[in-house]
């Protein structure tokens, strides 16, 4: 990591101000980590330690308390089209069919509809959603729901792309299938990845990287290489391989509080 | 709010029947009256039979009465409601967007929510005259508070995470507003519309009754007053299907076709 | 410190107002029927208090208020009962009511003046024509609303007519009673407000309608005051509790 890292933060703390009762609550505290351009991390750690809260303070909805929070080299600030995020919840619009949804970070650029149409479907295609175009997001189940909420972030062409568990609310078998597509969409697109999880699992199996929060306030407590090459990343190949199996149970360790 | 809950889906049978014993109830209801006229043997002014209506709205519209008072109230109701529903939105999206408008203007608000607007009536004459001035501003007043108040809960209910969706999208203030803020409000627009256009059905007569020289509310007070109960009863009948013709035909529609087109998932988003 | 800073631009309308009440005698001349000034209302406000005109008018409005409620209230709850827990005759009568709810209360007031005369009568009949409707399709949708599987769970543990009445029926639909009560009061006092004014012989509509004929725009200007404060009041007084103590206990208030 002797290149400029994409991101870089650097004893970071966030906190939650409630102005009624006049109570602070420290979310993050002393954290400290640098993405690299174009590597995919994904941050693991207990519920509550403060991975949505990183999440919404590179997306720009959070602003630091304390420490520096940067992207190539300068301050982050309001939320912007240069940082995509996907939710967990999705957050399609309701009101808008399946491509507008996709195309709408284009329209908000100024593009002609023709031509950010013709992005989005290209999208769409990517994700497997072509056919589902036309439809409501009500209308979609949810892992298509979900693909398209990536599918809509991509086509935005964000430098880094921020997802707070995508996968987490939808079935183990969908799930399966989108963490592979993921890897598939990933190796075509290589936009920088902060990917925030649950699941020790799908952080090896998807990212360059596993950083490991410690209980909240999150900081960090370790970080752990995955030289997985990406032509193995698929269930099939990796379900049974003890080199997967031996990071996962030392990312796993390192969760569930041990040293490892 | 004055909505009937729309019945879960009935077999068949009782769709059919329903209407049915439904017109069944209003016969009935029509024969016993006309029954109980010679029963009770009152004057026919105290106490008009429907045939004597019948034959009064008969009278109206061969004199052409009713026709121009029906189009009077409907003009009078158009431009307030449209007036109060324009004003209401632009209040209620400043005061919901703007932390500086909603602590200056709510206290305000809800200080002059309190007066009824029947309250206001008698200063708007003072100020106004008599006529459709005092009507026109009456009507506006009392459609804009619904409006505002629906607008006001809805956009302090867009799910925060579509907000969020967009600015990370790129999106400038003003496409926030027209993407996310507008389309996420319309429900409850649409709520207050349904609102607002009942309570100014309710201000209309009255202020016509209070203020006007013509109208269905005029038409009313009018034959009370010159011991023409027919008509006003003809009235009382016009005014209630005018505002079932308006609710079906209009009202409800656009509230069916919102709901539709967007499934449930605005109204189990905005749950959270 | 913060607090007062948080309220003080709330206050700046209110200042503004007073302070355009103030100065537009001075500025400009207009006749002072259109706006007396401030200093006139305030002291309308204190002869009607102290000779106690204004307290006259008030009783008479909430007096009638009560009667128009109690009547209405009276009636609609019971026969809405009646009305959802037989599907015939819910049937038969829906339209009908459908179609009288669908003529405002205001416009009964004229043929109320026929039946009962100028006064006390004719308003209670409208208040309570008002709030009958207002409230008797709050209590049909609330009994209907409830599951029918709740009224076969009760039938299926041995329970009667009456306890379905009384264990199923009537709590469940309580909420709904309870947001009709408070909506049929909101109609009841426009109608109050506004039968007043046009049959009434006394009370705060009949105080401020009055007025105009005179041109004593001080007296329509202290009416259009305590109809708001009364109303504020009898809102705080009456249903914000009675709300928290039944519906928010029970986690039942349905978005
Ligand atoms: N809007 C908020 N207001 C106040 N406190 C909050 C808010 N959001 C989160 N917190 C608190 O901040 C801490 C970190 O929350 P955060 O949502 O970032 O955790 P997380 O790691 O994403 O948890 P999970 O894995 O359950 O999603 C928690 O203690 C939480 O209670
Ligand atoms: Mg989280």
């Amino acid at each position: 990591m002797s290149a400029a890292p994409k991101i870089a933060i650097r004893d970071l703390r966030l906190e939650y101000v409630d102005e009624e009762r006049g109570q602070r609550h420290v979310a993050v505290d002393a954290l400290s980590l640098d993405v690299a351009e174009k590597e995919f991390l994904a941050v693991v750690g207990p519920s509550g330690c403060g991975k949505s809260t990183l999440i919404s303070a590179i997306a720009g909805f959070l602003k630091p308390r304390a420490g520096t929070l940067e992207m190539d080299g300068r301050p982050i600030g309001k939320p912007g089209a240069d940082r995509g995020v996907v939710f967990q919840e999705y957050a399609l619009l309701p009101w808008k069919r399946v491509i507008d949804n996709v195309a709408l970070g284009l329209k908000f650029k100024g593009m002609a509809k023709a031509e950010r149409h013709a992005i989005a479907r290209r999208f769409l295609e990517i994700t497997g959603l072509a056919a589902a175009a036309e439809k409501f997001p009500h209308e979609l189940s949810g892992g298509m729901k979900q693909r398209a909420a990536v599918a809509r972030t991509l086509a935005n062409a964000p430098e880094i792309m921020l997802m707070d568990e995508p996968f987490a609310a939808v079935d183990a078998q969908t799930r399966l299938t989108l963490q592979e597509e993921l890897v598939r969409i990933w190796e075509t697109s290589r936009v920088t990845v902060l990917f925030v999880t649950h699941s020790v699992e799908e952080a090896v199996f998807l990212a360059d990287r596993v950083v490991v929060l410690t209980p909240g306030p999150g900081r960090v407590k370790a970080s752990v290489p995955i030289p997985i090459a990406r032509s193995r990343r698929s269930w099939a190949t990796l379900n049974a391989d003890p080199e997967f199996g031996a990071l996962r149970d030392r990312v796993l360790t390192l969760v569930r509080g041990g040293d490892a | 709010m004055s909505t009937v809950l729309a019945a879960p889906s009935l077999p068949l049978s009782r769709r059919l029947a329903r209407p049915a014993k439904g017109a069944l109830g209003l016969v009935l209801f029509l024969a016993l009256w006309q029954a109980s006229v010679p029963l009770v043997g009152l004057e026919a002014y105290f106490y008009p039979a429907p045939a004597d209506v019948w034959r009064a709205f008969l009278d109206l519209v061969a004199k052409g009465i009713l026709p121009v008072y029906l189009i009077d109230s409907i003009g009078r109701y158009a431009s307030g409601v449209a007036i109060g529903t324009v004003l209401g939105i632009a209040c209620g999206l400043a005061i919901g967007i703007s932390r500086l408008a909603d602590r200056t203007l709510s206290p305000t608000i809800n200080f002059l929510f309190a007066i009824v607007e029947v309250a206001w009536i008698p200063i708007f004459v003072i100020w106004f005259g008599y006529g459709f001035k005092t009507i026109l501003i009456a009507l506006t007043y009392v459609v804009f508070f619904p409006m505002l108040y629906n607008t006001l809960v809805g956009v302090r209910t867009v799910p925060q995470v579509f907000v969020n969706a967009a600015l990370s999208l790129g999106a400038t203030r003003l496409q926030l507003l027209r993407e996310v803020i507008l389309p996420s409000v319309l429900p409850n627009i649409i709520t207050g519309f349904r609102v607002g256009a009942g309570f100014a059905f309710r201000g209309l007569i009255f202020a016509e009754i209070v203020a006007a020289k013509s109208g269905i509310g005029y038409l009313i007070f009018e034959g009370a007053a010159n011991h023409q109960t027919a008509r006003t009863i003809v009235g009382m009948i016009v005014m209630g299907l005018l505002w079932l013709g308006i609710d079906n035909l209009y009202l409800k529609p656009i509230e069916r076709m919102t709901i539709e087109r967007w499934g449930s998932v605005t109204t189990a988003e905005r749950r959270e | 410190m913060t607090r007062l800073a948080r309220h003080l631009p709330g206050l700046l309308p209110f200042a503004a107002a007073i302070a355009f009440w103030l100065v537009l005698p001075q500025a400009i001349d207009y006749p002072t029927y259109m706006l007396p000034p401030l200093g006139q209302v305030l002291d309308r406000i204190g002869e009607s208090v102290m000779d106690g005109s204004l307290a006259l008018h008030v009783r008479d409005s909430l007096w009638r208020l009560a009667l128009g409620f109690a009547i209405g209230n009276g009636i609609a709850i019971p026969l809405g009962v009646a009305i959802a827990m037989n599907r015939h005759v819910s049937d038969l009568l829906r339209p009908l009511l459908t179609f009288l709810q669908s003529i405002a209360g205001i416009a009964w007031v004229p043929l109320a003046i026929i039946w009962f005369g100028i006064g006390m009568g004719s308003v209670v009949f409208v208040i309570a024509n008002t709030i009958f409707f207002a409230s008797i399709h709050n209590t049909v949708t609330g009994v209907q609303s409830i599951p029918n599987t709740l009224h076969r769970a009760v039938r299926s543990h041995g329970g009667s007519g009456v306890q379905v009445l009384t264990e199923l029926v009537l709590p469940g639909a309580l909420v709904q009673i309870i947001l009709g009560l408070r909506t049929s009061m909101a109609y009841g006092w426009r109608a109050l407000v506004a039968g007043e004014m046009i049959a009434g012989t006394s009370g705060l509509g009949y105080m401020t309608i009055e007025a105009v004929q005179w041109y004593k725009t001080e007296t329509i200007l202290m009416g259009m005051i305590v109809i708001g404060l009364l109303w504020l009041a009898l809102d705080r007084i009456l249903f914000v509790p009675l709300e928290n103590a039944t519906i928010k206990r029970w986690g039942m208030i349905r978005a």
